[in-house]
């Protein structure tokens, strides 16, 4: 059982500090707002831009993050991993490529709030809530496509926030969609080369509960994050966006 | 082992479950009302947050970033109008700081090639367009994204000398407004050379014009011979 996983754990190590290296320079300052004004003064195919803003929300979106290491917190063979990646990787693909191609617009908060539910979600199936206390077990692996689908609606919302224009949408959204697939490898690496780590020591015993428990705080906090975001857009209209503004009309007379 | 699991964790049991999910929710909640919702929203209906400050701190970052500026000197409003003449091309640049706001308004009788831009001082040469193309008119408004110098480019590709009127109102300087009297200087030499040009420009328009309409003039009395 020891001899496969110090053969995976050289190998996530090589890959992580690699990662670790490449990551640098896009932790070192936020440049979310420069890729807004970049995407809407270029139209047209962008596919390497979109490919790399597609991975970076990946990276950095701490939602989608959570939810991936509820999902493979107890997935210890690679080929289990695969299996759940590619269910989750389906099921955002195909909200996000019809979400965007459609203009169906779900309140982002909402979305988001249904993906801090996700990570409640995980974080109780580890537990083994389902048969403690309803005595039965959901299909995961359909859950998971499920979860996927929100989370890709998620990806389809922030991707219509940044105002395309409809020349070369169709490469632009697969470029995106291609690197959240990206994205989610890096991540899924770093994620799993600590979980090995983790799973080789004591303490992941004497932990794992507690763990899941946290998992599901910060899925809890999320939703509350996300639900309080929606009440005061309700209550206060949305956010108005600081940018250079232009008017389609001279509105001055004389 | 567990089947869920895959391990010999021990999971909880039912009661322990309900007590763990339970700390979970009562955690999120405490730390979500207690200290998320009154910085991020302002919403407070624990009174905690007013009472740390955590709610001015929200209140306060939404007003820096949109609704009302205001600055304490500065402001004004101008208007200019120039002309220019087939093939040529003029930039007008005014100087603003970061976060002041210009509001603008463009027009004229014909398409102009235009880039309007921005050029640091920190940084000059790395200029960044805010919006380019080929109009007529353009009005809008710019926060300046940074101190340096905010502008127009514009040129004329069309047959005809044009005219185009620009009105602006926000804090900014024009750069004819600047102290520095050797860029006075400069500028007033360089508004002089570009004065001579178009003057020649125009005299020589008209002679040949006027050539022009002698000879077809002469060659229509010919054939009426």
């Amino acid at each position: 059982m020891c001899a496969p996983y110090n053969d995976n754990v050289r190998a996530f190590k090589i890959l992580f500090f690699s990662l670790l290296a490449s990551c640098i320079p896009a932790l070192a300052h936020n440049v979310a707002a420069k890729d807004a004004e970049f995407l809407k003064q270029n139209a047209g195919a962008q596919i390497i831009p979109f490919v790399y803003l597609g991975a970076k929300h990946m990276v950095t979106g701490y939602d989608h993050l959570l939810f991936l290491l509820g999902v493979i917190f107890f997935l210890y063979r690679m080929k289990d991993v695969a299996v759940y990646v590619t269910c989750f990787a389906i099921g955002h693909s195909i909200t996000l490529l019809t979400g965007v191609l459609t203009g169906v617009h779900l309140n982002p908060f909402i979305v988001d709030a249904i993906i801090g539910l996700s990570v409640v979600y995980k974080a109780f199936d580890n537990l083994d809530g389902f048969r403690t206390l309803f005595g039965f077990q959901p299909n995961t692996k359909a859950t998971v496509l499920m979860f996927g689908l929100f989370h890709g609606f998620g990806l389809a919302t922030k991707l219509q926030e940044l105002s395309l224009s409809k020349e070369g949408l169709v490469g632009n959204m697969l470029s995106f969609n291609l690197g959240v697939e990206f994205g989610q490898l890096i991540a899924l690496s770093v994620i799993l080369f600590f979980m090995t780590m983790w799973r080789r020591t004591s303490d992941f015993v004497k932990h794992a509960v507690v763990a899941n428990v946290a998992i599901m705080t910060a899925g809890f906090l999320l939703m509350a994050y996300q639900l309080g975001g929606f009440y005061n857009e309700q209550k206060n209209g949305p956010a108005p966006k600081p940018a250079a503004q232009e008017v389609v009309k001279d509105g001055t007379r004389g | 082992m567990n089947p869920q699991t895959g391990t010999s964790i021990a999971l909880p049991s039912r009661k322990g479950l309900l007590i763990r999910v339970l700390v979970a929710l009562v955690a999120a909640l405490v730390i979500a009302f207690g200290f998320v919702l009154p910085a991020e929203y302002q919403i407070d209906p624990t009174g905690f947050g007013k009472a740390t400050g955590l709610t001015k701190m929200g209140a306060g970052g939404v007003g820096a970033t949109t609704a009302a500026h205001s600055y304490t000197e500065g402001f004004r409003t101008d208007r200019i109008s120039l002309t220019l003449f087939p093939g040529m091309d003029y930039e007008y640049k005014v100087h603003m700081k970061e976060g002041e706001v210009l509001v603008y308004s463009w027009t004229s009788p014909g398409v102009w090639e235009y880039d309007f831009h921005g050029e640091p001082d920190k940084d000059p040469g790395n200029a960044v367009s805010y919006k380019a193309g080929n109009a007529s008119e353009s009005h809008g408004s710019l926060i300046a994204p940074f101190e340096g110098i905010h502008g127009w480019f514009w040129k004329n590709n069309t047959q005809e000398p044009m005219e185009i009127r620009l009105r602006m109102a926000g804090v900014y300087m024009p750069r004819e407004d600047l102290t520095d009297p050797d860029e006075i200087e400069a500028e007033a030499a360089a508004q002089k050379v570009r004065d001579r040009a178009a003057a020649e420009k125009i005299k020589d328009e008209a002679d040949r014009k006027a050539a022009r309409e002698k000879m077809e003039r002469e060659k229509a009395a010919k054939e009426k011979k």
